[in-house]
């Protein structure tokens, strides 16, 4: 009740009605609590009552503040009611549009998020927000050349942001121009040293069939981040690739003596065995990564039909 | 309302998207690498067939780029009807993005002599319409290529109406068998061929899987564009034609699919025989059928091709198995 009162008070104190459209506009105060990071007070100072008496265009900057307020609080049910409340008030605002599109993307409403992009885009052209939304639906839609145009465009607007030269490589990857996905990983390298496009860089390498490169640069992955045993794996399956099962066998080693029933390091230590004529030793650890459905179906069906097959070897069982 | 707020309480924990090195995914792409530097005649052959379909059958575009992606191998193709014209084209060499472009450009006549003479002459005096424009349409974007000359091994379908047989095309004249193919019976006069009566093989031969055996095939990847026939309500005789070829279509699709190792199914089936504006979003709906897909055809094809795969496996002189 303190406040209600205190406002009353405030409000009886003020001549001119006129107040509410100046001194009490909240929206320089909201984007300097914004700003500072004061996200609870900017969803305090932007009550529906004050939002009321708000003019039309303050009124869009208030629920633009207010949505991406609640954004960052993680409140994203109240941030896509706000968006979704403003859009229909203001459906030509592209920067409301943007962060509803932007909203119902990040929570895979892909079919909804699209057309609000697209619409963007009819009123602004060069909307990053809106291409890199498309960019990324279509990337999981497989859209591949239709995400890499949008990748394009987003970059050409701005062309500083690490992450998204690294989505773009592997966009370029997956279709298969190594030599662009080469140069947009190394951009983004360039831009910060993140690991996961280190990992990438190692990705396209290997594509392009400079499997050595691609082990070197796995390795610096991997000791960036020693802990992490996917990498030591991945490690393991392309040193297979190379001929080099021993150095394959030592990874399966140490991740087998943390955890002995881990399926990849089983069919590793397997590949390892069968190179080296030891039959008997892969088809126990197949026999191990065959029982690991829950945990990797597909290693698990990969080891039963490996073993299928070598009963039809002669010393296979 | 609660599935939106459960969508949104589990946004924030979506990760950024990176390289997949979860076990499953890394094994698999490994395998496939290895499968796929494997010479042809080392690892099973594999067939790449298209369904009959019409206009929804440009959804294969869509699957064939996403397979392109893939690095897929298609060894031979085999097609009915539309999916004769897509696979022809395709097997013929011609690259994706120039497909799509052929598949968005297509028109009712781009395949037959219809315009307003002949079409009241079809309605009056019961003339049936011709498809040779078919042949011309495939002489125009294959230069004249026999079987013979494609890049891949291919094959077509089309029914026999003396006989009710399925023709399995693979030699001779590309740009006659797949206008026979796609010859729709009651639009187009059938195709005269060594005292056979060909119209389209989607009444015999919808997914045309024994075509692609025939070539050779040891594992079969199927695009199936059916007809929801179900939500039409046919107005004149060529709707009623169509649906009656769809529903034909469907009954045999529901055995033949049976046949294929894997399936991909875009979900085009609202889209109407002669809807040419929407050849766009067949591409759009084969595509994104597939990219939800690949994964498990890659998968497939790994565990079908183990055999092959061993040999590489084992120490050079041991017994193959």
């Amino acid at each position: 009740m303190r406040p209600l009162l205190a406002t009353a008070l405030l409000l009886a104190s003020l001549p001119a009605r006129g107040w509410f459209w100046e001194g009490a506009d909240p929206t320089p105060k909201t984007k300097s609590l914004y700003a500072a990071g004061k996200y609870n007070e900017v969803v305090a100072a932007l009550s529906p009552e004050s939002l009321q008496k708000l003019n039309r265009d303050r009124l869009q900057q208030a629920y633009f503040y207010l949505g991406l307020s609640y954004e960052r609080m993680g409140r994203l049910t109240e941030a896509l009611s706000t968006y979704q409340i403003a859009t229909k008030l203001f459906p030509k605002n592209i920067n409301l549009l943007s962060e509803l599109g932007g909203i119902l993307h990040q929570v895979g409403l892909n079919e909804q998020a699209q057309p609000i992009f697209e619409k963007v885009l009819s009123i602004h052209p060069n909307n990053e927000r809106a291409h890199l939304g498309l960019a990324e639906i279509e990337r999981q839609l497989g859209l591949l050349d239709e995400s890499s145009d949008h990748y394009e465009r987003t970059l050409e607007i701005n062309a500083e942001q690490a992450p998204v030269w690294r989505d773009y490589a592997e966009v370029l990857l997956a279709m298969r121009d190594t030599k662009t996905a080469e140069l947009a990983i190394q951009k983004s390298l360039s831009l910060s040293a993140d690991n996961e496009a280190t990992i990438d860089l190692a990705f396209i390498e290997r594509a392009q069939g400079r499997l050595d490169d691609a082990i070197d640069t796995l390795e610096l992955a991997r000791k960036a981040q020693p802990g992490r045993d996917d990498i030591a794996l991945t490690m393991g399956l392309w040193l297979l690739e190379a001929g080099r099962p021993h150095q394959a066998r030592d990874l399966a080693a140490a991740r087998l003596k943390a955890d002995p029933s881990d399926p990849l390091a089983l069919w590793i230590s397997a590949r390892e065995s069968l190179s080296e004529g030891r039959m008997a030793d892969a088809v126990r650890s197949l026999r191990g990564a065959a029982g690991a459905a829950r945990r990797a179906p597909f290693i698990a069906k990969a080891a039963a039909a490996l073993l299928v097959e070598l009963q039809g070897t002669s010393g296979g069982l | 309302m609660k599935i939106l707020a459960a969508l949104l309480a589990l946004a924030v924990a979506i990760p950024a998207a990176a390289a997949d090195l979860s076990e499953d995914a890394v094994l698999r792409d490994h395998l496939w690498r290895e499968l796929t530097a494997k010479p042809a005649t080392q690892r099973p052959k594999v067939g790449l067939v298209f369904s009959a379909g019409s206009l929804r059958a440009t959804a294969h575009v869509g699957v064939a780029s996403v397979l392109e992606n893939a690095g897929f191998p298609v060894d031979v193709v085999a097609g009915t009807s539309m999916g004769a014209i897509m696979g022809a084209l395709y097997a013929g060499g011609t690259p994706i993005k120039k497909l799509r472009d052929i598949a968005l450009h297509l028109r009712i006549s781009s395949g037959s002599n219809l315009n307003a003479f002949t079409l009241i002459r079809y309605v009056l005096a019961d003339k049936l319409l011709s498809s040779a424009a078919t042949e011309g349409f495939i002489h125009a974007h294959l230069g004249g290529m026999r079987f013979e000359d494609l890049k891949k091994p291919f094959a077509c379908v089309a029914a026999d109406l003396y006989s009710g047989e399925a023709l399995i095309f693979r030699e001779g004249d590309l740009a006659l068998a797949v206008r026979a193919s796609m010859n729709l019976p009651g639009i187009f006069e059938p195709v005269e061929y060594r005292h056979r009566y060909l119209v389209d093989g989607g009444v015999v031969d919808y997914i045309p899987i024994d075509a692609a055996r025939l070539l050779g095939a040891d594992w079969v990847l199927a695009s199936v564009t059916e007809s929801d026939y179900t939500r039409s309500k046919p107005k004149n005789v060529f709707q009623s034609l169509e649906q009656v070829v769809d529903i034909r279509g469907s009954l045999l699709s529901r055995e033949q699919r049976q046949q294929a190792d894997f399936l991909i199914e875009p979900p085009v089936g609202y889209i109407g025989m002669y809807e040419t504006d929407r050849t766009a979003e067949a591409i759009t709906k084969g595509a994104m059928a597939a990219n939800k897909l690949i994964s498990k055809a890659e998968e497939s094809l790994i565990i079908f091709s183990m055999g092959s795969l061993l040999k590489d496996y084992l120490p050079r002189g041991s017994k193959n198995p």
